[in-house]
C-alpha cells in the first residue's frame, strides 16, 4: 500500500522575538498510511504542531520551511503555490487545531463558517442550499437541533460544541487526510471521549487517513494505528503502536511509557525522566536525548545516531544501542540468521 | 535517501545513517539594523537636548537676550547657524535656551500626570467599587474635552504662570494612565502572589505599594516616554496660541508665533524652532516605541 | 442590547452633568462678570445692583440650579461681545469647524485604514516602510506647525493654494491635510497592529485550513476583527481633532469655534467660551455614544450580552 502523505526530510526554522534562529523541526520524515491513524506523540516543544503546519504551508511569518518535501497524491505540497495549496486545504486534507475556543470567527456565524467550505471548493452559491449542506454537517457530528444553531455566533457555544464545529468544517468535504493537533487536550475528559468517538466513526466511514498529535500516550494507544515519537525536533522512534508500546527500543520511549502512572504500582514513586528537553537553540552534535539518557555511551555524545529499521523498513529506531536492544522476537531472528 | 545497508548481512535488521544535518539559510531578520540605527539616533538626540537644556551655557555661543540691530533678520550662516531674529538675537542660542522650559515643562507635567493619574488608575483597579466609578467618571470627563480646549479654559480661568500652565497640562492629559494602570491593576489583582498577599493580612495600601505599583512600573515608563512627545506639542501649541510661557520666558512655540509674521522674508524664526521641536519629539516617540518592545509589548500601539 | 443602551446612556448623562458643573465651577472662578459689563465710573452701588439682577447674589447651588435650567432651555447668556445670544454665536462658528473637522477625519480614515491594511498584510515591503515613515513624521509635528509649514511651501513659495479664508474648496485643502495627518497616523499605526494580531489568530489559520483564498480572509475574516479597536480609536479622535482646530483654525483664519473660543478668552468674553465647552462636550458625548452603538452592533457578543 503507498502512503496518502509522505513527508521526507523536513526541516523548518523559526525565527524568535530577539533575532535567534531555531529548527524546530530537524529532518522529520513521515509516512501515514490511507484510512490508518498515525500518533505524533512527544512533549512540548518537540516540534510536533510546527510538523504539521508545515506539512500544509500553514507557519507563522517567523517560521519557514528551509527543507523537504511533502508527497500528496503525486504531488509535492511544498513546492506549490498559495492557490493550488488553497484548492487541496480544505478539500483534500483538513486539520483540526488544539485551542478550540479559539479557533473560529468571533464574528461570523456558524452557518457563515461552514457554508465558506462549500462556497469556496464547491461554488455553491444559492443560499438556501449552503444552509442545507450546513445542517447536514453539523448533523454528523451530533450537534442537536442543528438548524436553529446555524445562526448562532461562537461565543454561544461550549468548548467541546466548538471542537465539533471545527471538525464539521473539516470533515464536510470527506478529505482524505485529517490532522488532528491535541483536539482534545483543552476539553474536559468526558467531552474528550465524545469527541474521539465521533473521529473514530468519522474515520470508518469515510476512510480517513488522520495524524494525531498528543503528548497522552494512553489516548495514542487506543485511537491510534502507527507512531512516530519525536524529540527535540527529530523523530525517534517509529512503527505499529502496539509494538512500539509493548517492545519500546529507544530509551526515550522507554522512559515515556515507564513514567506513565500504572494501577499495579501506585504506592511507589513516579518514575520522571531526568533533566529536561535541550533549548532547541543549543543543537549538541550527538543524539539529542544523550544528556539525559541513562544507556548513553561515548559515541552516542560524538554523533547522531543511524536509524536501525526491521519488519521491511516499518519500525525504526535512531539510537546507537539499537543492536543490544532489540526486542526479543528480532533479537531471536537475528541470532537465528547469524547461526545460519 | 542513502542505500539501507544490512547489518554485519543479516537480512532483518538494517541499517542506514540518519538524514545529514543541512546548513541553510536561517529566514530573513527583518529590519532589525535599522532599529537599531533608529534607536541610536533617538536616543543621541535625547541625550543632546537634555544635555543642552541642563547646561545651556555650553552650547550656545551667544546671550539669548542680546539685541542687536544691526544683525536683524540675517539667514543662517557660519556666525549665526540658525541666523538671527527680528531683534537680531541669535537664534540657535535662543531654541537651546528656550529647549529649557519646553523640556521642563513638559517633563514636570508627564511626570505629575503620570504619578496622580497612575495612581488613581491603580486604585480604581484594585479596589474597585466607588473608587473604580469615581475615578472613571472622572477619566470619562477628561477624555470627554479634548486636551487643547481644557487647557486653554483652565489657564483663561486660572492665569499665565509656568505652575499653572503645568497643572494645566497635567489635568488635561491624567486620564491616560489611569486607563491603562487600572487595567494592569485588575489583572495583577487576580494573580497568584496578590492572593497570598491578601490572605497574610497585608493591608490594601501595603498591597498597592509593595506588589501592584513595581509590577506597573514598566508600562508606566513606556506610557510616560510616549507621553513626553504629546506634552511637548500641547506645550508648543498653548504657547504659540499666546496661552502657555509668557515672555520673558520663550519656549519652541512662542518663538514660532513671535516668527509667523516672518515666514515669507525670514522663514528660519519658525522653521528652526521647528525642526528643534519635531526632532525632540520624534526622538521621544522612538525610544517608546523602543522600551515598549522590550517592557511591555502588549500595550496598545493607539496610545 | 437595550440593557447596553440605556447603561451607555445614563454614563453619558451623568458624563455632560458633571462636565456642565466642572464648566461652571471654573468660570466662577474667573471672577465677577460684572466688572466688564459696566463702565469704570460705576459704583459699587451700581455692581450690587447689577448682580443681584443677574443673580449673582444668590446661593452657589442656586445659581447652578439656574444655569442647568437655562441650559436645557437653550439658554446660555449672553455674549458681551456679539449682543447676541452665546449660543447662536456658537452655533455658527461651528458650522465650519465641523466641516474642517469631519474632512480632516475623512482624509484619516481614507487614508489610514488602507495604509495600515496593506503595511500588515505586506510587512516589511514598500508599503511598509512608506507607511511608517508617514506615521513617524505625522505624530512628530503639532498641527500648528503644519499649517504653517504648508502655507510657506504651498501658498507662499508656490502659490497652489490661499494662505487662509473661507469660502471655496482650496481653502479647505491646506488646513485638512494640517489637522488631518496627525489622526491619519494614528489610525495607520493600530490598524496595522491590529491587523498583524488578528491575521495570527487561531481562526484565521483555520480559514487558511479550509482553504479560503486569501483575498477572502484579508477582506472578510480579517478586516471585520482587525476594526473593531479602530473604530474605538476613531471615535476619540473626534477630540483630539477638535483639539488641533483650535490652532489650525487660527492659523488659517477659519471662522470655526476654535477660533472663537481663543477671541473670546482675549476678549473676555467667557458667556461664550462657556457656551463653546458646554456645546463641545454635548457633542462629544453624543458622538462617542453613537460610536459605542455602530460598535455594539457589529460586535455579536455585547449584542447578546
Amino acid at each position: 500500500m503507498k502512503p496518502i502523505l509522505e513527508a521526507r526530510h523536513l526541516t523548518t526554522m523559526l525565527r524568535g522575538r530577539h533575532g535567534g534562529v531555531v529548527t524546530a523541526v530537524d529532518n522529520v520524515s513521515l509516512s501515514v498510511m490511507p484510512g490508518r491513524a498515525l500518533a505524533l506523540v512527544g512533549e512540548s516543544g518537540s516540534g510536533k504542531s510546527i510538523t504539521c503546519l508545515s506539512l500544509l504551508g500553514l507557519l507563522p511569518s517567523s517560521g519557514k520551511l528551509v527543507a523537504g518535501e511533502v508527497l500528496f497524491k503525486g504531488r509535492d505540497l511544498a513546492k506549490l503555490p498559495q492557490r493550488e495549496l488553497e484548492k487541496i486545504r480544505g478539500r483534500e486534507i483538513g486539520m483540526i487545531l488544539q485551542d478550540a475556543m479559539t479557533s473560529l470567527n468571533p464574528l461570523l456565524t456558524i452557518g457563515d463558517q461552514i457554508g465558506e467550505v462549500f462556497r469556496y471548493h464547491q461554488r455553491v452559491r444559492d443560499r438556501a442550499e449552503l444552509r442545507r449542506r450546513a445542517v447536514e454537517v453539523l448533523e454528523k457530528v451530533k450537534i442537536p437541533a442543528a438548524a436553529e444553531r446555524l445562526d448562532s455566533y461562537p461565543f454561544q457555544f461550549s468548548g467541546g460544541m466548538r471542537q465539533r464545529v471545527s471538525i464539521a468544517i473539516n470533515v464536510a468535504l470527506s478529505p482524505d487526510l485529517l490532522i488532528c493537533d491535541e483536539p482534545t487536550t483543552a476539553l474536559d475528559v468526558t467531552v474528550q471521549l465524545q469527541i474521539l468517538g465521533l473521529l473514530s466513526e468519522l474515520q470508518r466511514e469515510q476512510n480517513m487517513a488522520i495524524v494525531f498529535v498528543t503528548h497522552d500516550l494512553h489516548l495514542a494507544a487506543q485511537f491510534c494505528d502507527d507512531v512516530a515519537i519525536m524529540y527535540g525536533g527529530r523523530v525517534v522512534e517509529a512503527g505499529p503502536i502496539r509494538e512500539v508500546f509493548e517492545r519500546p527500543v529507544h530509551p526515550y520511549t522507554v522512559g515515556l511509557l515507564e513514567a506513565l502512572p500504572k494501577l499495579e504500582t501506585y504506592d511507589r514513586r513516579l518514575l520522571a525522566i531526568p533533566g529536561q528537553q535541550p533549548g532547541l537553540a543549543e543543537v549538541p552534535r550527538g543524539c539529542r536525548f544523550a544528556a539525559r539518557c541513562a544507556s548513553a555511551v561515548a559515541q552516542c555524545h560524538e554523533s547522531y545516531p543511524d536509524w536501525f529499521e526491521w519488519n521491511g523498513g516499518q519500525r525504526r529506531v535512531a539510537c546507537w544501542l539499537t543492536p543490544q536492544r532489540l526486542p526479543e522476537p528480532v533479537a531471536e531472528m537475528q541470532q537465528e540468521l547469524a547461526n545460519g | 535517501m542513502p542505500e539501507a545497508v544490512p547489518v554485519a548481512t543479516m537480512p532483518v535488521l538494517s541499517r542506514r545513517p540518519a538524514e545529514p544535518r543541512l546548513e541553510l539559510a536561517p529566514p530573513k531578520a527583518r529590519g532589525r539594523v535599522l532599529m537599531w540605527i533608529q534607536l541610536g539616533v533617538a536616543a543621541t538626540v535625547a541625550v543632546l537636548l537634555v544635555a543642552a537644556a541642563l547646561f545651556p551655557s555650553v552650547f550656545a555661543p551667544y546671550d539669548p537676550n542680546a539685541i542687536s540691530l544691526a544683525e536683524t533678520l540675517k539667514a543662517p550662516s557660519a556666525a549665526h547657524w540658525f541666523g538671527t531674529d527680528q531683534l537680531g538675537r541669535d537664534l540657535l542660542t535662543r531654541v537651546i535656551y528656550g529647549s529649557r522650559v519646553s523640556l521642563f515643562v513638559a517633563f514636570c507635567a508627564v511626570l505629575l500626570a503620570g504619578a496622580g493619574g497612575g495612581l488613581f488608575g491603580v486604585a480604581a483597579g484594585y479596589l474597585g467599587g466607588m473608587v473604580d466609578s469615581i475615578v472613571m467618571r472622572l477619566a470619562d470627563i477628561q477624555l470627554a474635552l479634548p486636551a487643547v480646549i481644557l487647557a486653554l479654559v483652565l489657564v483663561g480661568a486660572i492665569g499665565f504662570s509656568m505652575f499653572n500652565l503645568i497643572v494645566v497640562l497635567s489635568l488635561a492629559n491624567w486620564a491616560r494612565f489611569a486607563r491603562v494602570t487600572r487595567s494592569e491593576a485588575l489583572s495583577l489583582r487576580q494573580r497568584d502572589f496578590v492572593l497570598l498577599a491578601r490572605l497574610a493580612h497585608a493591608s490594601r495600601l501595603r498591597i498597592i505599594f509593595a506588589h501592584i505599583v513595581p509590577n506597573v512600573t514598566n508600562t508606566f515608563i513606556v506610557l510616560a516616554t510616549l507621553d513626553i512627545g504629546i506634552i511637548i506639542i500641547l506645550e508648543a501649541t498653548l504657547s504659540f496660541l499666546g496661552l502657555g510661557v509668557q515672555p520673558p520666558m520663550a519656549s519652541w512655540g512662542g518663538m514660532i508665533a513671535d516668527g509667523r509674521g516672518y515666514l515669507e522674508t525670514a522663514w528660519w524664526i519658525c522653521g528652526f524652532p521647528g525642526m528643534v521641536l519635531m526632532l525632540a519629539v520624534l526622538s521621544a516617540n522612538l525610544l517608546g516605541d523602543a522600551l515598549r518592545d522590550r517592557l511591555s509589548p502588549t500595550l496598545s500601539r493607539a496610545w | 442590547m437595550l440593557n447596553y443602551l440605556v447603561r451607555r446612556l445614563g454614563q453619558s448623562a451623568i458624563t455632560v452633568l458633571l462636565v456642565t458643573l466642572i464648566i461652571f465651577v471654573i468660570v466662577r472662578l474667573i471672577g465677577d462678570p460684572t466688572h466688564l459689563m459696566l463702565p469704570p465710573e460705576a459704583t459699587e452701588a451700581d455692581r450690587a445692583l447689577l448682580r443681584a439682577e443677574m443673580g449673582l447674589d444668590k446661593p452657589v447651588i442656586v445659581q447652578y440650579g439656574v444655569y442647568l435650567l437655562d441650559l436645557l432651555r437653550g439658554n446660555l447668556g449672553m455674549s458681551y461681545r456679539f449682543s447676541r445670544p452665546a449660543f447662536g454665536v456658537v452655533i455658527e462658528a461651528l458650522g465650519p469647524t465641523l466641516l474642517l473637522t469631519t474632512s480632516a477625519l475623512g482624509l484619516a480614515i481614507l487614508i489610514g485604514i488602507p495604509l495600515g491594511v496593506l503595511s500588515a498584510v505586506r510587512r516589511d515591503g514598500a508599503t511598509d516602510q512608506f507607511a511608517k515613515i508617514f506615521a513617524v513624521l505625522g505624530q512628530a509635528a503639532p498641527p500648528f506647525l503644519f499649517s504653517l509649514l504648508f502655507i510657506k511651501l504651498f501658498s507662499i513659495q508656490l502659490g497652489w493654494l490661499p494662505t487662509g479664508g473661507f469660502g471655496k474648496v482650496s481653502n479647505l485643502v491646506l488646513p485638512t491635510i494640517a489637522l488631518g495627518w496627525y489622526s491619519a497616523a494614528g489610525i495607520m499605526r493600530l490598524t496595522r497592529s491590529s491587523m498583524t494580531e488578528v491575521l495570527d489568530s487561531e481562526y484565521i489559520k483555520l480559514a487558511r485550513i479550509k482553504g479560503v483564498p486569501q483575498r477572502v480572509i484579508i477582506y472578510r475574516h480579517a478586516l471585520r476583527n482587525a476594526l473593531l479597536p479602530v473604530i474605538t480609536f476613531t471615535s476619540l479622535q473626534f477630540g483630539i481633532l477638535m483639539g488641533g482646530a483650535v490652532s489650525v483654525e487660527f492659523v488659517f483664519s477659519w471662522p470655526g469655534v476654535g477660533r472663537l473660543m481663543l477671541e473670546s478668552i482675549s476678549n473676555l468674553d467667557y458667556t461664550v467660551v462657556q457656551a463653546a465647552v458646554t456645546v463641545g462636550a454635548l457633542l462629544f458625548t453624543t458622538l462617542n455614544l453613537a460610536v459605542d452603538i455602530v460598535y455594539a452592533m457589529i460586535d455579536p457578543r455585547i449584542r447578546y450580552a
